[in-house]
């Protein structure tokens, strides 16, 4: 036993080593729904024993039972964005002659754009007011907002003891059934005006599509404590696209080499559960930082032999360091009844968050930076003979402080509330436990009121006409497309819920 | 006692969620709202819409302040002088208005030379426009210009080329075409009455812009290939140069060898060269006869070396690169006639003083020129 119990040791250190450090491909879904089957809910750090613990809380993996998981899981995400309506502050129309220099004659920086284009669209041709053909499409605000989107997932979960009641492994998965994975780059300022001209919610949309696939261990030291450790499996994306550009106004012209690395990699969980007493249970376990980082290298090549090259580094569905505690008491115990309560929390080291595009909040002033958070959730759980169910309530403040500066990252403090239940059937010699469950995330009304004297004005005071040295008419203080000036709230539900198949083995 | 406020808690939670899922189902759909735009009473004069308060808003010298000049008529697209001071039409609102002179073309004249180059980059087409102030004296089939601004250019294509207000400045006056300079003497041209109109013809002028005139010729009338001239001056690394090559000038003014150039729009920055050109024109068919505009063909060359880029960032090896002529596509140049009076209702709008007195006044003329007969970015050729 004590060389067991070594060996054993050995490959959970090794698992949690191999994988640190490495991106991997993040659960923001699993951290939305919470667990999947086995009466886990919201609080599967110390509650509800099955596959998902392979990522809640590996350790408790000793106490699931033996089975696999199949479950079918729909996720709605309803986040409504308003934008307020803009008082002036309109890039005039002039600055689409590209003559508009600052007062040193400095030019206008080339994504300054007129508003008007942006709402109204910019008509092919070669006259005043026209662009080059096909023309500027018009992309008005938020007329390509992202959310009100239905997902639906497959869910495959496993738990097998290896050395019964010492050491367990097991594997949970759930896989977006329309599109495989999707990553949506978008910039949380001024810059978007360039592309949808609207505002994404920051924690949802592409990140609720993120493959997340988790293989555990458990490990009982002592009767009373066991340890743990999970890795996710992801991807990990490296492009690079060498260019030839024959001719920079048709670009149906262009020469493309592209080369793709798709690696698959790890990022480590451990955690850990003590039961002092048969109706006394504690869990904790630490997720690592995880992200799906694309790598994108452009090096264009001109016909003059002229080479410029640059790297993109977007990383989507970054997940922070986190440490979860939690614990359970059976309150009430009668004949096949028993009931529990449990609560746990959650901090989460949202401060050190990196957006789409790569970079920190803090980089639009210290003020703006992201917050860590602590969460909090509580819940009963109830078990009758074979049938059982849960009930959570939880609340998780959000890391984004109110957006007065340039950046519009969206998103909401959360009323959490979570049910489900299950119940074990025997049919004929084969034994299933079929269970459905739900999740209702309310994403309470926030609104941001933007600070101009933190807004860049994109056609400073002063501004001329480089051909004339006369001023730019129209400008009068702020000239901004940020679509998210002069302010926006937001506000909406992520809801969701499926059934659950168990077989036990 | 606990264990009957635990089985309450219990039954509180299920209500709590019975009320939660029916909340969700009815207002679970969201959508995104953008509230109106506050309309702000401010001035926009020169967004180009005429709003109630505006009797016009088009970039024109008809057009100032929006409002319409005396002897102008305008529209959404532009203005029109009405019928005085040499042009002659019928009724009262000048219907095919035209100059009251056949083939005469004496007057004060907006012109535009329109040329096309390509790009050593992309090798792709740039429309340039290079605009003139006129005053022609004509006495019987030969003409002068007796007065002459240069107002200088705005280029279109893969790169947008403009002069910078200081460089406006510095080559307003630089190549007298006016007799301004007596080693030049007056630019000389003919008009021609012909069975279709008239023939027109302007001799070969040179123009050195950041360079001493001894890189031009000294008698024009040769018309002398600019290949066949003395070679210009150059710099060996205009990036990262300071020099001041010999044979260069300075008529910006800013310490900085060659004329600057103002480049926006895909490789943005300032471009510093040495620059001559040549240009002749002659109708290869005739014009129509006492027209108000005229456009003639002819030949247009062009040497500069680039002496310094700034502004220019990482890409300034981009500013370097230049453009030639584009010899399958002539150049040709557009005179506008304005009037025969400096001071009448048809020029003051545009010529506002006489020229070559004040440079002040000489740069507003050049941009009511600009605007009166502004930039065709249209390639001959190319579908729009």
């Amino acid at each position: 036993m004590n060389r067991c119990v070594q060996y054993c040791g050995r490959v959970l250190a090794l698992l949690t080593v191999i994988s640190a450090g490495r991106n991997a491909h993040a659960s923001p879904l699993i951290e939305l729904t919470g667990a999947i089957g086995d009466n886990g809910g919201m609080q599967g750090v110390v509650s509800g024993p099955g596959a998902a613990s392979a990522y809640f809380n590996p350790a408790l993996l000793n106490d699931a039972e033996d089975g696999v998981l199949f479950a079918y899981e729909l996720v709605s995400e309803q986040v409504g964005v308003t934008l307020y309506g803009r008082q002036g502050g309109n890039v005039p129309l002039s600055v689409g002659t590209r003559t508009v220099t600052s007062p040193g004659g400095v030019p206008l920086p080339n994504d300054v754009v007129p508003t008007q284009w942006l709402q109204q669209g910019c008509p092919a041709g070669t006259g005043p007011n026209q662009c080059p053909a096909p023309g500027f499409a018009a992309r008005p605000r938020q007329s390509q907002g992202s959310s009100g989107v239905n997902r639906s997932y497959g869910t495959f979960g496993l738990v097998k003891h290896l050395v019964p009641d010492r050491l367990s492994i097991g594997f949970y998965a759930m896989i977006p059934l329309s599109n495989l994975t999707t990553a949506q780059s978008f910039y949380p300022d001024e810059r978007e005006a360039l592309f949808s001209n609207s505002l994404h919610p920051e924690l949802y949309g592409d990140r609720l599509t993120s493959i997340s696939v988790v293989l555990g261990a458990a490990f009982k030291i002592v009767p009373q404590i066991s340890i743990g450790a999970s890795v996710s499996l992801g991807l990990a994306n490296v492009a690079t696209s060498n260019t030839y550009v024959q001719n920079p106004a048709n670009y149906s012209t262009l020469l493309l080499d592209n080369s793709i690395t798709t690696q698959v990699d790890l990022s480590p969980t451990v955690g850990m559960t003590y039961i002092p007493v048969s109706w006394l249970r504690f869990g904790g376990a630490v997720h690592a930082p995880e992200k799906f980082s694309v790598n994108t290298t452009i090096d264009a090549t001109l016909p003059s032999g002229t080479t410029s090259g640059g790297t993109v580094d977007n990383v989507f569905d970054w997940m922070p360091w986190s440490v979860n505690f939690g614990v359970e008491g059976d309150v009430i115990t009668r004949g096949k009844y028993t009931m529990s309560l449990t609560g746990s929390l959650k901090y989460a080291f949202w401060s050190a968050y990196t957006d789409r595009i790569g970079q920190s909040p803090s980089a639009y002033g210290a003020a703006l930076a992201w917050s860590d958070t602590l969460s909090a959730t509580i819940g009963v759980r109830h078990r009758y003979g074979q049938a059982r169910g849960f009930i959570d309530i939880g609340y998780a403040p959000s890391p984004v402080p109110e957006q007065i500066g340039n950046s519009n990252y969206v998103d909401n403090d959360r009323v959490m509330l979570a049910a489900g239940g299950d119940i074990a059937l025997q049919i004929g010699p084969a034994k299933v436990r079929p269970g459905a469950q739900f999740f209702v995330n309310r994403l309470i009304y926030r609104a941001n009121l933007k600070d101009d004297a933190l807004i860049t004005d994109q056609v400073p005071e002063g501004s001329v006409f480089s051909t004339t040295g006369k001023p730019v008419p129209g400008l009068l203080g702020l000239e901004t497309n940020n679509p998210g000036w002069p302010g926006f709230s937001s506000e909406g539900w992520v809801w969701g819920g499926g059934v659950t198949v168990e077989v036990p083995l | 006692m606990v264990r009957a406020r635990t089985h309450s808690l219990g039954q509180h939670a299920i209500r709590l969620f019975v009320a939660t899922m029916a909340s969700v189902l009815l207002e679970g759909c969201a959508h995104d709202v953008v509230l109106p735009d506050e309309v702000i009473a401010q001035p926009t004069c020169g967004d180009g819409v005429t709003d109630a308060n505006e009797e016009c808003d088009v970039t024109s010298p008809g057009c100032i302040d929006c409002q319409v000049q005396p002897e102008w008529t305008c529209t959404q697209s532009g203005c029109s002088p009405l019928c005085i001071d040499g042009v002659v039409g019928t009724g009262a609102d000048c219907e095919d208005p035209h100059r009251d002179t056949a083939c005469d073309l004496t007057g004060f004249w907006a012109v535009r030379e329109t040329s096309y180059l390509r790009d050593q980059v992309f090798g792709t087409v740039q429309v340039s426009s290079n605009w003139y102030l006129y005053e022609i004296s004509q006495s019987g089939n030969a003409f002068a210009i007796t007065s002459e601004l240069d107002c200088g250019v705005h280029v279109t294509g893969s790169a947008t080329i403009d002069y910078p207000p200081a460089t406006k400045r510095g080559v307003i006056w630089l190549n007298p075409e006016d007799g301004t300079d007596p080693t030049r003497g007056q630019r000389q041209g003919t008009s021609t009455p012909s069975p279709g109109g008239c023939d027109v013809t302007l001799q070969p002028w040179y123009f050195a812009r950041g360079v001493t005139t001894a890189y031009i010729p000294a008698t024009f009338s040769n018309d002398e290939p600019l290949a066949d001239l003395m070679p210009m001056p150059t710099v060996a690394d205009p990036i990262n140069s300071n020099l001041f090559p010999a044979g260069a000038t300075d008529p910006t003014t800013l310490g900085v060898p060659g004329i600057g150039t103002l480049v926006s729009g895909l490789v943005p920055g300032l471009r510093y060269s040495a620059q001559r050109t040549t240009t002749s024109f002659a109708t290869t068919s005739s014009v129509e006869s006492a027209a108000l505009t005229l456009v003639v063909p002819g030949s247009f060359d062009v040497n500069e070396n680039v002496l310094r880029v700034t502004e220019c960032g990482v890409a300034c090896s981009l500013l370097t690169t230049l453009a030639v002529p584009a010899v399958d596509l002539p150049p040709h140049e557009t005179l506008q006639f304005l009037g025969k009076t400096l001071g009448s209702a048809r020029v003051a709008p545009i010529v506002v003083a006489a020229p070559r007195v004040d440079i002040d006044l000489d740069l507003q003329t050049c941009s009511n020129i600009e605007a009166f007969l502004p930039h065709d970015a249209t390639v001959p050729g190319e579908a729009q």
